[in-house]
């Protein structure tokens, strides 16, 4: 054996790593799966490790889909992400715009302003875009819970839920330092 | 004045078993290699990426180092691709490849060789590159972040980062027999017990290794740990987990033992290792790093070269 030998040893092995390498990282990447194994939620009060696969397997918790996903039980947005309804920063307002819901089409010239659909269609109360949910919505049509139809905000909506179940199954962490890591 | 002769001492390792140091290079990478299998079994496709990219960077590192600074290429002799292997065994699977690249930087270029080469860097560069790695991005070594998306039929909660946040009875269910076979989450090449262990004697009954140093600092873990739970067993865990969790197995065995950064006289190894064992229970216990063994090593590497003074006096005359 001489140095040069080792030279070119450890050369050719670094060439032939660095190619496995790239290969690795760009065509093997690690798959986030369909149905989350586990959830982390980051947020100002420290980090949230949520076991959503342990939370609802039969060997785990066995609690069902739809005592969370707790929306349109019989479509697929049922298992929606929850922030996509509950945002994760503010209570969900209503659009501002008749177009944040609705795309004009044929029947529409194209640079029609807000206010001239009242022009043609019978609005609301004074013809205003609505301001609460209320106003299209019976407060019981929505989940039948009769209450404000003010949307949770998300991380209101976890600690009602996952907090109201542990205290109801008396198992699982109540008390802020058991959910949350700094 | 006259004209002084200098000699020109060099650093340690001064250690010399009659074998070359790519050979002992390549045994220590061997050594590893089953506690590295059983990593790639676990976590597949990207633990391989991983350790593939940061053996690879670490060797073209060194080698632009040493055109750099126009020295003969040292990357034959198999320490820059140890150093960028025993790197990747402490990484989670899911490492982006710019850390992994920035971490052999810094193991190699600033670990090493701006001390000018093996042999004179006082501390172990793959702690070096681990250290600056979890200052900076501290969010990569969390393994819980970084392995939610791995499902296993064991506990998947980083023993050591459960232990802190969550307290005992959150892991209560780990046995010492489930954590020495892999059955824990943790870094790539850290988690097998077994494995590490075997390749740790292997290179302790080839001389590779001292085992001064490794005993002592399982040792110091196992006592301090020990006194720790005696005083609290509400609070602290015995000495089972902190010997077969996190970094301990791997760091007794592979980290502490780097020769450029150990000591080399036979007291001086023995309080050498039990003090990393003891810093490390601190660190874990009552610091705020999950993990203390990455940070215990490189402060102890700090205090070698006084430790290493100590020895016994020549005798029969004033030194
Ligand atoms: C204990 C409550 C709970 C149970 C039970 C539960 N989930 Fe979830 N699930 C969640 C939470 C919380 C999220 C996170 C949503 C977010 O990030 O906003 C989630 C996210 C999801 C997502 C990803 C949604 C997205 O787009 O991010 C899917 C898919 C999903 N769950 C499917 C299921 C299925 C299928 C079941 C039944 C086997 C189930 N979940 C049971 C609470 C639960
Ligand atoms: C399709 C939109 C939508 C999705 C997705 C959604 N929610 Fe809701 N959620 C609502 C609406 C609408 C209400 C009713 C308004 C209210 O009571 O605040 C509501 C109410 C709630 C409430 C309050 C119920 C009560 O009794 O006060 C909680 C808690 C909640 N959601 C949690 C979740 C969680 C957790 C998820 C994800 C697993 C989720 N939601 C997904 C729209 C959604
Ligand atoms: C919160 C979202 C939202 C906003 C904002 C909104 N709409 Fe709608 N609108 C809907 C939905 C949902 C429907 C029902 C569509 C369906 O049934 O296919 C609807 C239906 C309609 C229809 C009746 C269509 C039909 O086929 O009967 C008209 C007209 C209409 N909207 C006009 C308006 C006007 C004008 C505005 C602005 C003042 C507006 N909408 C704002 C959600 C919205
Ligand atoms: C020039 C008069 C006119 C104006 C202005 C107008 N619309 Fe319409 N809109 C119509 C007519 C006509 C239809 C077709 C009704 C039908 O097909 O039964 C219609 C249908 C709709 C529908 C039902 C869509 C569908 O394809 O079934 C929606 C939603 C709607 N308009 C929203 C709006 C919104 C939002 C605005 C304001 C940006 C607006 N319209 C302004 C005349 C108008
Ligand atoms: C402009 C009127 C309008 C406003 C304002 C409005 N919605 Fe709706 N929403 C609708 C219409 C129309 C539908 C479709 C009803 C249907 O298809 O039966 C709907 C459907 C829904 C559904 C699905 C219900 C179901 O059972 O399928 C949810 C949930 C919902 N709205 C929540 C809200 C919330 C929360 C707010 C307040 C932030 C809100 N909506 C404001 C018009 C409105
Ligand atoms: C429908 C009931 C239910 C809901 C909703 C629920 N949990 Fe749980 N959770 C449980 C039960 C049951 C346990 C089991 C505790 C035990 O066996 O010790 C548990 C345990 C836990 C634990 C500790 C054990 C573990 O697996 O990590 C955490 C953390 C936790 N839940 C977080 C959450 C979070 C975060 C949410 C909301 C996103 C949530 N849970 C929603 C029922 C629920
Ligand atoms: C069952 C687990 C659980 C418990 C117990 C819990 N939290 Fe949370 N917390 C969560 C989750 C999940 C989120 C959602 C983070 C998100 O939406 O990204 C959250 C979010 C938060 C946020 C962030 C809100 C924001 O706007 O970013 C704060 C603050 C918070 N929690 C405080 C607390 C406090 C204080 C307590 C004790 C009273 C507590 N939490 C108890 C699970 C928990």
């Amino acid at each position: 054996m001489n140095v040069s030998k080792d030279f070119k040893i450890a050369v050719i092995m670094a060439v032939i790593l660095f190619l496995v390498g790239i290969v690795c990282y760009a065509a093997f990447p690690v798959k986030t799966p369909e149905k989350p194994l586990r959830l982390m939620f980051k947020c100002k009060a420290g980090q949230v490790l949520f076991t959503h696969k342990k939370h609802a397997s039969d060997s785990g918790y066995g609690i069902s889909c739809t005592d969370c996903h707790h929306h349109n039980e019989d479509d697929e947005t049922s298992l929606m992400s929850c922030g996509e309804c509950h945002f994760a920063e503010e209570p969900m307002a209503v659009p501002k715009s008749c177009m944040e819901c609705h795309e004009l089409d044929e029947n529409h010239h194209e640079a029609d302003s807000e206010k001239a659909c009242a022009d043609c269609h019978q609005m609301g109360e004074g013809g205003k875009t609505p301001e609460t949910c209320n106003e299209c919505h019976e407060p019981e049509d929505i989940e039948g819970q009769g209450k404000s139809m003010k949307l949770h905000a998300r991380p209101d909506a976890f600690h009602s839920q996952c907090i109201s179940c542990h205290k109801d199954n008396d198992a699982g962490p109540v008390k802020c330092s058991e959910c949350h890591v700094m | 004045m006259h004209k002084q002769k200098k000699y020109i001492v060099s650093h340690a390792p001064f250690w010399h078993d009659g074998s070359r140091l790519t050979t002992k290079n390549y045994h220590i990478m061997l050594a590893v290699l089953i506690a590295l299998a059983a990593g790639i079994v676990k976590y597949g496709v990207p633990a391989v990426g991983v350790i593939a990219l940061s053996v690879s960077t670490a060797i073209f590192w060194e080698l632009i180092m040493n055109k750099i600074t126009s020295r003969t290429a040292t990357i034959g002799n198999g320490n820059a691709a140890l150093t960028g292997l025993l790197f990747a065994m402490m990484l989670p699977p899911t490492m982006p490849w710019w850390a992994v690249v920035t971490g052999t930087f810094v193991c190699v270029i600033i670990g090493k060789e701006i001390f000018g080469g093996l042999g004179g860097n006082p501390f172990n560069p793959v702690l070096i590159g681990m250290a600056i790695l979890m200052i900076a991005w501290k969010d990569l070594f969390d393994f819980d972040q970084a392995l939610i998306n791995y499902d296993f039929d064991y506990l998947v909660l980083y023993p050591l980062a459960a232990l802190k946040h969550f307290g005992i009875s959150s892991i209560e269910s780990l046995s010492a027999i489930d954590l020495l076979s892999g059955k824990q989450t943790g870094a790539i090449g850290t988690t097998f017990g077994f494995g590490l262990i075997l390749g740790g004697v292997y290179l302790i009954i080839r001389g590779f290794v001292r085992w001064e140093i490794s005993v002592s600092y399982l040792l110091g873990i196992f006592v301090t740990a020990f006194i720790f739970k005696s005083a609290d067993s509400a609070t602290y865990a015995g000495p089972v987990i902190h010997l077969f969790s996190g970094y301990t197995l791997f760091g007794a065995f592979f980290l502490a033992t780097e020769d450029s950064s150990s000591p080399v006289n036979f007291i001086p190894m023995l309080i050498y290792g039990a003090a990393i064992g003891i810093m490390t229970i601190l660190i874990r216990n009552i610091g705020v790093y999950v993990d203390g063994t990455v940070f215990a090593i490189l402060l102890i590497n700090l205090a070698n070269p006084i430790i290493d003074k100590i020895r016994p006096k020549a005798m029969g005359r004033a030194v």
